[in-house]
């Protein structure tokens, strides 16, 4: 007979095996066991993420975990990527710098998404961190140069700077000049966002040369190509690199000059595995990286204005990719040059080069991306824009990579039915929620009935985020979709006939999600308010920029409608044009 | 004390059940406490050393860790080494049940070994990592103490606030 023995572990054991649980969702686990290993876990947790920025105060979360080291915090919903959240909706920052700033003092990253970010935050960061190493701002706008200045000046310990895609006031490139001369600690570096003509040339190659560990550096625009190769030269260690306008003379005595030494910086570059930048770029000078294209996994070209032949030139010296970003400029063929020579890919994108042109301006279809289908086995991710797509290339794609995890299908016109059949696009997302049992992002387009979601109800339980645009028939659509999609977390919907009676029939639903975006819809504002008293626990925002929703009839409906869960409650900091409907709105706004 | 003698020093480990090991004193020195009695107690060499929260069990495969690595160490420190050291922890662990896991590392608690401790919380992290919170009740014994509404409480903060790094899906 085994003795069993109830096992006392003292607390600095169990703490020592909690620094070997790194995720959140093991974290909660373990903080859900009993009361004393809530206690235990909650002060030795370094790392959070919050998915919104809404769905917990900054106190709540410093009064549970006293002693973070990382911060990870999403603002706006992704629909404000498309110009659909008005400016001053929310998403500030500020109020949890500043509580940070006292309740953390070791704090070392920040990573924010589609933030509201002020000068005021930065200096406070700046300020209040003495061990500040790593910050990002992606997709955040609100601040100036100043404030980086202030970043630089300040964090002698700083490892990364990442303002990817956000919308910075660039005063001057100046501020690159307030890192002290004795600051050698720079890891990654991202300003590619950065729209100002100036920029500090000298300032970059001396912060690049003494930075000896220096992985990651993105240029802007502003970098001219000529200046690249002293750039490079400084630190031929880099593993990503982006570029800056890639143009330069044709002339014959400058191209030569100017072509070798960019040549022979890139080949001294052995780690360089991501390039990115490429504005502008003359096809001519292209082959000046033709040295590090056999190590590339990820090129991001989706600013290079080249046509085909050119990127297919480019895109058959590189059988490593894993990654590519690119302009529809490619077309099918250069597509079908990428299925035979890119055997590794797994992520490809593929932005409209002129979304706003009526006929098509290249020559890319529905082919192009069966045949990647076809010819990459290791590919999970698509981005596609196109203007044509047929049921049977969306059955082939299926049947070819149910792999795929994310798969996100922009036809640039809405409601475009399937180009052969005129029939609408309903069965071919139908196969591909069907065979791509993993699926966990999904982007739909083009002409779709109730039927799509029917299917999508039906298969697509590993589902997790799923857009929405100019589709369906009636709120059985919706329904299907709350009812069906057990992994949902993230729903956004806009111009689709989708009313009151699915999100009333699904209430429950929206406590298990993170959010729901719904716009130019027909949810009318009754509809809210009895969400609203239903569900304590969730918060309903009314976004309403033309008029209040009670100066109308309460049938009317509301023009946008985001709706999160939040043991926060409802927040505060609402502009005029947003109306939360808490319990009492009923009785308020009625 | 002759070099003859020095050198084949044994030192005799008495376990929770009254057996005894008689190992070479570099294998007991492995042993933090039992370095720590000795640096205390330099002529206590005679009397066996009493290991009073470590059964025979464990004892022996603690014995047989410090045996292996000790001649891991004592060929060189290259990399084909290290690898073979770490292919000896995991079968050392994988013959572990999960009694016998968490008996072992009590054990190296008490007997202040660092190396072995960090291996074997790993381990242990391991088996919980991506299992329901029973499971880890029941892995650990322990009794649920929270009230549903606190159970509740905590479940939606966790949930809701602290669910977890997205996969990059803009």
């Amino acid at each position: 007979m085994q003795k069993k023995m109830s096992y006392s572990f003292p607390n600095e054991v169990l703490e020592h095996i909690f620094s070997f649980i790194q995720s959140d969702k093991d974290r909660n686990a373990v903080s859900l066991v009993c009361k004393s290993w809530y206690e235990i876990e909650r002060w030795c947790r370094r790392k959070i993420f919050v998915g919104n920025c809404y769905a917990v105060s900054p106190g709540m979360v410093i009064r549970r975990f006293p002693e973070v080291r990382s911060v990870e915090l999403k603002g706006k919903p992704h629909f404000a990527d498309f110009n659909l959240v008005p400016d001053g909706w929310g998403g500030y920052v500020l109020p949890w710098i500043a509580e940070m700033a006292g309740a953390y003092p070791w704090l070392e990253e920040i990573r924010l998404k589609r933030m509201v970010v002020t000068d005021e935050s930065l200096e406070l960061i700046a300020k209040s961190f003495k061990n500040f190493k790593v910050l990002v701002l992606s997709t955040c706008e609100g601040f100036s140069t100043d404030g980086l200045a202030a970043i630089a000046a300040s964090c002698k310990n700083l490892r990364e700077l990442n303002l990817q895609e956000s919308d910075v006031d660039d005063l001057s490139g100046h501020w690159l000049s307030h890192f002290p001369e004795t600051y050698t600690s720079l890891v990654s570096l991202n300003v590619s966002c950065l729209v100002s003509d100036e920029v500090s040339l000298s300032a970059l190659e001396r912060l690049v040369g003494r930075c000896p560990n220096l992985r990651t550096l993105r240029l802007n625009r502003a970098v001219p190509l000529d200046k690249i190769a002293n750039i490079l030269r400084c630190a031929p260690q880099l593993v990503e690199f982006g570029t800056g306008t890639y143009a330069a003379e044709l002339r014959p005595d400058v191209f030569s000059n100017v072509f070798s030494n960019l040549a022979g910086a890139f080949s001294n570059c052995k780690e360089l595995r991501s390039l990115s930048g490429f504005w502008d770029v003359v096809p001519a000078y292209l082959p000046a990286i033709y040295s590090v294209c056999s190590g590339l996994t990820s090129l991001n070209l989706s600013y290079a204005t080249i046509q085909s032949p050119d990127l297919i030139k480019l895109v058959s010296h590189c059988p490593s990719l894993q990654r590519l970003l690119v302009l529809d400029y490619i077309e099918d063929g250069g597509l079908e040059a990428l299925a035979s020579s890119c055997k590794d890919l797994q992520e490809l994108r593929v932005f409209p080069s002129d979304p706003f042109a009526v006929e098509p301006n290249v020559s890319l279809t529905e082919q192009g991306l069966v045949t990647i289908s076809l010819g990459c086995p290791k590919l999970q991710s698509v981005l596609y824009f196109c203007r044509r797509m047929s049921n049977a290339a969306l059955v082939t794609i299926a049947q070819n990579r149910p792999n795929l995890t994310r798969f996100r299908l922009c036809i640039i016109e809405p409601k475009t039915a399937d180009y052969l059949s005129l029939e609408p696009l309903d069965v071919g997302f139908g196969a591909i929620v069907e065979q791509c049992k993993d699926l966990r992002r999904l982007s739909l387009s083009g002409l779709l009935t109730d039927r799509v979601f029917e299917y999508i109800g039906t298969y697509a339980k590993k589902l997790e985020m799923l857009s929405v645009a100019f589709a369906g028939d009636s709120d059985l659509g919706l329904h299907h979709v709350l009812s069906g999609c057990e992994s949902l977390r993230k729903l956004e919907i806009r111009d689709c006939p989708f009313g009151d009676k699915a999100l009333l029939a699904n209430a429950a639903k929206l406590e298990t999600m993170r959010s729901l975006w719904m716009s130019s819809c027909s949810v009318s504002f009754r509809a809210c308010k009895l969400l609203g008293q239903k569900m304590p626990r969730v918060n309903v925002e009314v976004i309403e920029e033309r008029e209040p929703p009670d100066s109308r009839p309460e049938s009317c409906p509301v023009d946008k409608l985001y709706i999160y869960r939040s043991v926060a409650g409802p927040r505060f900091d609402m502009p005029p044009f947003v109306w939360t409907m808490d319990e009492d709105s009923a009785l308020r706004l009625s | 004390m002759s070099a003859a003698t020095a050198k084949t020093k044994k030192i005799v480990l008495r376990a929770d059940d009254n057996h005894e090991f008689e190992v070479d004193e570099a294998i007991a020195m492995e042993f933090g406490t039992v370095r720590t009695f000795f640096e205390d107690n330099p002529d206590a060499t005679e009397e066996p050393i009493p290991l009073l929260n470590v059964s025979s069990k464990c004892l022996s495969t603690i014995i047989e860790y410090c045996k292996s690595h000790l001649a891991f160490r004592a060929r060189d420190s290259s990399s084909s080494v290290e690898d073979e050291a770490k292919a000896y922890d995991v079968e050392l662990v994988k013959a572990l049940d999960n009694e016998s896991l968490k008996e072992m590392i009590l054990a190296a608690n008490y007997l202040n070994m660092k190396d072995l401790l960090d291996m074997l919380n790993q381990a242990v992290a391991d088996r919980i990592k991506n299992k329901s919170v029973e499971y880890v009740r029941r892995f650990f014994g322990i009794e649920n103490d929270y009230s549903p509404e606190e159970e509740a409480e905590v479940r939606a903060q966790n949930e809701w606030a602290f669910e977890g790094v997205d996969p990059d899906d803009d």
